[in-house]
């Protein structure tokens, strides 16, 4: 509990001197969440009595081997699915609750663009949804219109495929397809950004272009993230923390709190203290891998 | 990716003839219609003309096959003769293609979307699957009679699995990743199915459509070789009985002449609204 406090304490502390923090109200707390699977009529400890809280505002990667409940975390915090025991609460709602606001938007490792719908389309897929022409839901979800920083064609412009809003997807590259599948998210004008290992079928020089690109559009709005990854360097150069989990059963190992001010440059990357950070994440990883705490 | 990198090629080469020196416009054109329809043209002036010879120089009497010339002959004698008793058959197949349509489009949503349903209606059609549908002509004029009731309900039983087999794998054919991402903004089931499982499904339907066109106008006249006043089937048997090949021949030309200008048809439908689609659709 100290720890997580303590943890807390300094999110906010961060938040405090950054401009005006984002939307409101959005932090995510799990108290105690467990999780399990049966597979072939023998149960998998997916989550074991997982623990995290995730501020207003804060970045957070979570870092950990395979299968060791990663995505597992993420859709039970965006309400995709249910916890078999413990508490999870997304600011003063429960997942099921904020999921129906449209406070969450999703990021997964393929940028699962609809094919028949341009790039311009694509991007306001996640707006439509809930406005079927002759039924519209008045008042669901948050009204992201009129808001500049959720802007699909600013955001497109800022990620460099202003010029491909009318483009199919299919003539695209896979890079500017993960980048669309990003504007998505956050043309959706949500408070909470979930994205699970999106950079990870991108190839090495991509990906690294990519974090930029994305602390870039984050930097406008500072929404609330939860950014599942398996690259070291992406995860401390990204996060205001990076969580290491270990699998079997699925759970926290250890939390590193990443120092680097803000706004985050490509030179950080060779500073002491970025790899006094890297190495601190990589050596819990291994621990956590080894199958002991760090 | 590989559809895109072949279309990006064979764009690719027309560019040497373009950089050969200026052309008249519309040369170019002319010119790929010529190489994609020319061989089609030799392939049936070969088979026609190997028949004509065939039957010419070897002296096969005429009530056993009857030469190409005699039958474009005969359907030069009563154009307007083939041409209505093609149009009974035509509506007769149109009307099974839409009812079979409807009903397979309505229990593919079912079984998609239930469990129970799915266990339900998955043996029944296993059963339509194996049953010989065109052994039920016989008993179907019986039951129905001598109108168009018994055809359209034979255009309908023979397209009714294609298109519930290739609506059900359509609506299934959804990537889960896209389907999580519309879940996590809490989209209705109502609305996965419109705006995913139903234009995710179009690429198998239309394909379905193509292959069940030539099906339900073979439905239509199997079911008017037994008990009926008009069609193409009809000519067909009334024919046959009177050992008139040419006739019987030249109802067999106006059906093929309709198949094609159908699946024509449907091949631009196809080719028009699958621009998105990554797979040529006439691989599927
Ligand atoms: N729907 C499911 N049914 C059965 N087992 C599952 C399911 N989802 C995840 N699991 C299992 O739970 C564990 C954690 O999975 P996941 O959260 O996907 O891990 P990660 O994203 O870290 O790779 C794995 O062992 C996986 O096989
Ligand atoms: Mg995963």
């Amino acid at each position: 509990m100290t720890p997580r406090r303590i943890h807390r304490a300094v999110a906010d502390e961060t938040r405090a001197s950054s401009p005006p923090a984002g939307p409101a109200g959005a932090g995510i707390v799990l108290d105690h969440v467990n999780k399990h699977f049966f597979h072939n009529g023998t149960a998998i400890i997916a989550l074991a009595n997982v623990s995290l809280s995730v501020a207003v505002g804060e970045f957070v990667s979570v870092i950990g081997p395979s299968g060791c409940g990663k995505s597992t975390l993420l859709r039970i915090i965006g309400g995709l699915l249910a916890p078999d025991g413990g508490r999870v609460r997304i600011g003063d709602a429960t997942p099921a609750e904020a999921r129906a606001a449209k406070r969450f938007g999703f990021v997964p490792q393929t940028p699962a663009l609809l094919p028949w719908r341009s790039v311009a389309g694509n991007v306001t897929l996640l707006r439509d949804v809930g406005r079927l022409p002759w039924r519209r839901q008045a008042g669901s979800g948050p009204e992201a219109s009129g808001d500049a920083a959720s802007d699909p064609m600013a955001l497109l412009a800022q990620v460099g495929l202003g010029s491909f809003a009318r483009s199919l997807p299919r003539e695209l590259s896979g890079g500017m397809q993960q980048r669309v599948s990003l504007v998505r998210a956050f043309a959706l004008g949500s408070p909470i950004l979930l994205m699970d290992e999106p950079f990870a079928a991108l190839d090495e020089i991509t990906r690294d272009a990519m974090r930029y690109q994305l602390l870039d559009i984050w930097g406008q709005t500072h929404k609330t993230v939860v950014f599942v990854t398996h690259s070291i360097p992406e995860a401390v150069i990204l996060s205001d923390r990076v969580v290491t989990m270990a699998a079997r059963p699925g759970r926290v190992a250890s939390v590193e709190e990443i120092t680097l001010a803000r706004p985050r440059t490509e030179d950080m990357e060779d500073s002491e203290e970025f790899s006094f950070h890297a190495h601190h994440v990589r050596t819990a990883l291994r621990a956590s891998w080894e199958g002991r705490e760090p | 990716m590989s559809g895109n990198r072949a279309r990006f090629l064979r764009r690719g080469d027309t560019v040497p003839a373009a950089l050969a020196g200026p052309r008249p416009p519309g040369a170019g054109w002319l010119r790929r219609v010529v190489r994609t329809v020319l061989p089609g043209i030799v392939a049936f002036a070969l088979l026609f003309g190997g028949w004509e010879f065939g039957v010419r120089y070897t002296h096969i009497p005429a009530t056993e096959l009857v030469a190409p010339s005699a039958i474009f002959r005969e359907l030069w004698r009563a154009p307007g003769f083939f041409a209505s008793n093609a149009w009974v058959t035509l509506q007769e197949a149109f009307w099974g293609f839409l009812v079979a349509f409807g009903v397979s489009i309505t229990a593919a949503v079912l079984v998609v979307h239930s469990k129970v349903m799915d266990r339900a209606l998955s043996p029944i059609v296993v059963m339509f699957q194996v049953t010989p549908i065109l052994a039920l002509a016989p008993p179907l004029a019986v039951w129905l009679g001598l109108g168009p009731q018994p055809k359209i309900v034979m255009a309908a039983l023979v397209t009714f699995v294609p298109f519930f087999t290739n609506a059900i794998v359509g609506f299934r054919a959804i990537d889960p990743a896209t389907y999580e991402v519309m879940r996590s903004v809490n989209a209705s089931k109502l609305e996965i199915f419109l705006r995913l499982r139903v234009p995710h499904s179009l690429p198998y339907l239309l394909a379905a459509t193509r292959v069940c066109t030539g099906l339900a106008l073979i439905g239509a006249v199997v079911a008017e070789f037994f008990n009926s006043s008009a069609g193409l089937g009809n000519i067909i048997s009334a024919a046959q009985s009177l050992q008139q090949q040419n006739v019987v021949w030249a109802a067999i030309f106006t059906l093929i002449l309709l198949g094609v200008v159908l699946v024509g048809a449907v091949t631009v439908v196809q080719h028009r609204l699958l621009r998105w689609a990554e797979v040529d659709p006439d691989n599927t």
